[in-house]
C-alpha cells in the first residue's frame, strides 16, 4: 500500500487514549482516532489524512456498552450499526435509530462502522446523525481536563467539522427515553439503494393526539440538506396544534422546503431537492401518524 | 516498526509480525498466502475481500491487520471441510451461482454470515444480505437462488443429524 507508515497504539483504557492524543497535541504529531475503520481507511488510501500516530479504541470494553441508566441509554462510542439495529434496548427505545442504523452501507460496513465514528466523522450524509438530532441525544466527550457534555446539535458546525479537539474522544452517546407516545419514521433517498451514502434522509417523531385531532409535538431533521443537522422548526411549527389534513401537511412541506433554502442557501442541486424535501416530510408525517 | 499480531486464521493459531499499516487483505494474501479473498475496488464497496470476523462478515480491505489481535477471522478456505465441500459451495456449484468466480469467495463469506445470524432468510433478506457485494457476471439471480438452496440444505442435514 501507498500511503506512508504510521505509528500504532490500541490502549486498554479512555483515559489513557486521551493522555495519547494530549501528549501528540502537544508535541505537534498528528494523530488519528481508529474506531470502525470505514471512513478512516479509505481516507488513508486517498492520502486525505496521513496520521503520524493511530489510536485504534476497539479494545476498549466501556466504549461497547449500551446500557439503560435512569432515563437515558447510554450508547458507547464503539457500538457497531449492526449492533443498532439488533439491540433490543435500542429496538424498544430509540427504534428510529435502529432504523437509521440498518440503512447505513451494506452488512460488512454495518459490521465495522460505529456510531462513534459516524457521528465524529461528521459527514452530512450519515443515516444515524438526523435519528440522533430528533431524539435530542447528547454526546459524552472526554478530555484531559475532564468531560464535558453537548447536544448533538451543537456538535457540528458544518460538513465534515464538529467542536471535538484534538486530544478529546467521544466515549458515549447518551439518548433521554422519548415520550412513550411518540411514533417515529426514518426515509432515506439515495441512488444505488443499499450502499449509496444518502442523498437525502429524514427522521421524524410525532404524537398526533386522535381525541383532540391534533398535532401535540413533532421533532423532524432532514439530513444532507443543510450545512450542519437542524431541526426543521418551521415544519413542525406548521403541524403543531393542527389536524392532519392535507393542507396541513402540505403547509409542513412547504415550510421545510424553505427553511432548507435559508440554511443552505440557493445551489445547483436546489432545484431538485426543494421540492424533494416537501414531499418526504410529507411522507414521514403521514406514515408516523398512521403508525397509530 | 512492525508489532506482533495473535490472531486464529481459519481455526489455526497465528504468530505475525506487521506493519501498522498494512490491511487485513494484504496480510491474508500477501503474507499469509490465502488467496481466496480478492482485492477488486480496495475502498469498502465490492465486497469481494469479505472475510469473517467473529463470525460476521467485513471487508477485509478496510481493516488493519492489527485490529484483528485477539480475534477469529475466517476465510473462503476455511469453509470446507477437509474434503467435504460446505452446502454453500456445493449449492453455488450445482445452481450456476458463478461465472468467472471473482466474486465468489466474497458472496460465500456473506452468505455464511448471513445464514450464521438467520439460518432460514427469504429471498428479500439474501438480496439485503448480499447487498455489500458486486458480481460483474452472473446478474445476482442464480448466486441468490444458490444461497437459498444451500440454506434449505443445511436445514435437511441438521435435520438428519438430530
Ligand atoms: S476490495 Fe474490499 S470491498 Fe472491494
Ligand atoms: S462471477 Fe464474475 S464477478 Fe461474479
Amino acid at each position: 500500500m501507498s500511503y506512508p507508515a504510521f505509528r500504532y497504539t490500541a490502549p486498554r483504557t479512555t483515559r489513557e487514549v486521551v493522555e495519547t492524543l494530549r501528549i501528540a497535541k502537544e508535541k505537534g504529531i498528528r494523530a488519528n482516532v481508529l474506531a470502525g475503520g470505514t471512513d478512516l481507511m479509505p481516507q488513508l488510501r486517498e492520502g486525505t489524512t496521513t496520521p503520524e500516530v493511530v489510536v485504534d479504541i476497539s479494545r476498549i470494553p466501556v466504549l461497547k456498552r449500551i446500557e439503560r441508566m435512569g432515563n437515558e441509554i447510554r450508547i458507547g462510542a464503539m457500538v457497531t450499526h449492526a449492533e443498532l439495529v439488533t439491540s433490543e434496548l435500542v429496538r424498544e427505545y430509540a427504534g428510529v435509530l435502529s432504523e437509521a442504523a440498518k440503512m447505513v452501507g451494506s452488512p460488512q460496513i454495518r459490521n465495522l462502522g460505529t456510531l462513534g465514528g459516524n457521528v465524529v466523522n461528521a459527514s452530512p450524509a450519515a443515516d444515524t446523525i438526523p435519528a440522533l438530532v430528533i431524539l435530542e441525544a447528547k454526546l459524552v466527550l472526554k478530555g484531559p481536563e475532564g468531560e464535558r457534555i453537548l447536544s448533538v446539535t451543537d456538535f457540528f458546525t458544518a460538513p465534515y467539522q464538529t467542536v471535538i479537539e484534538a486530544d478529546e474522544l467521544l466515549t458515549d452517546i447518551v439518548v433521554p427515553l422519548p415520550p412513550p407516545s411518540g411514533r417515529a419514521v426514518f426515509l432515506k433517498l439515495a441512488r444505488r439503494k443499499a450502499v449509496a451514502i444518502a442523498r437525502m434522509n429524514l427522521a421524524c417523531m410525532l404524537y398526533y393526539d386522535r381525541q383532540k385531532e391534533t398535532f401535540e409535538w413533532v421533532r423532524l431533521c432532514v439530513g444532507s440538506s443543510t450545512p450542519r443537522p437542524v431541526r426543521m422548526t418551521e415544519a413542525e411549527k406548521a403541524l403543531i396544534g393542527k389536524p392532519f389534513s392535507t393542507e396541513v401537511l402540505q403547509e409542513a412541506g412547504r415550510a421545510a422546503a424553505e427553511q432548507m433554502v435559508q440554511l443552505s442557501g440557493l445551489r445547483s442541486s436546489t432545484a431538485y431537492k426543494k421540492p424533494v424535501v416537501g414531499d418526504l416530510v410529507m411522507r414521514a408525517v403521514r406514515m408516523a401518524v398512521e403508525k397509530g | 516498526m512492525k508489532k506482533i499480531l495473535s490472531f486464529t486464521l481459519n481455526g489455526q493459531p497465528y504468530e505475525v509480525a506487521v506493519k501498522p499499516k498494512t490491511t487485513l487483505i494484504e496480510l491474508i494474501r500477501d503474507e499469509i498466502g490465502l488467496t481466496g479473498p480478492k482485492i477488486g475496488c480496495n475502498a469498502g464497496a465490492c465486497g469481494a475481500c469479505t472475510v469473517l470476523i467473529d463470525g460476521k462478515a467485513v471487508d477485509s480491505c478496510s481493516v488493519l491487520a492489527l485490529q484483528v489481535e485477539g480475534h477469529s477471522v475466517e476465510t473462503v478456505e476455511g469453509l470446507a471441510d477437509g474434503d467435504k465441500l460446505h452446502p454453500l459451495q456445493e449449492a453455488f456449484l450445482d445452481d450456476g451461482g458463478y461465472q468467472c468466480g471473482f466474486c465468489t469467495p466474497g458472496m460465500l463469506m456473506a452468505a455464511k454470515s448471513l445464514l450464521n445470524e438467520n439460518p432460514d432468510p427469504s429471498i428479500h433478506e439474501i438480496r439485503h444480505g448480499l447487498s455489500g457485494n458486486l458480481c460483474r457476471c452472473t446478474g445476482y439471480v442464480r448466486i441468490i437462488d444458490s444461497i437459498h438452496d444451500a440454506a434449505q440444505r443445511m436445514k435437511k442435514e441438521g435435520g438428519e443429524k438430530s
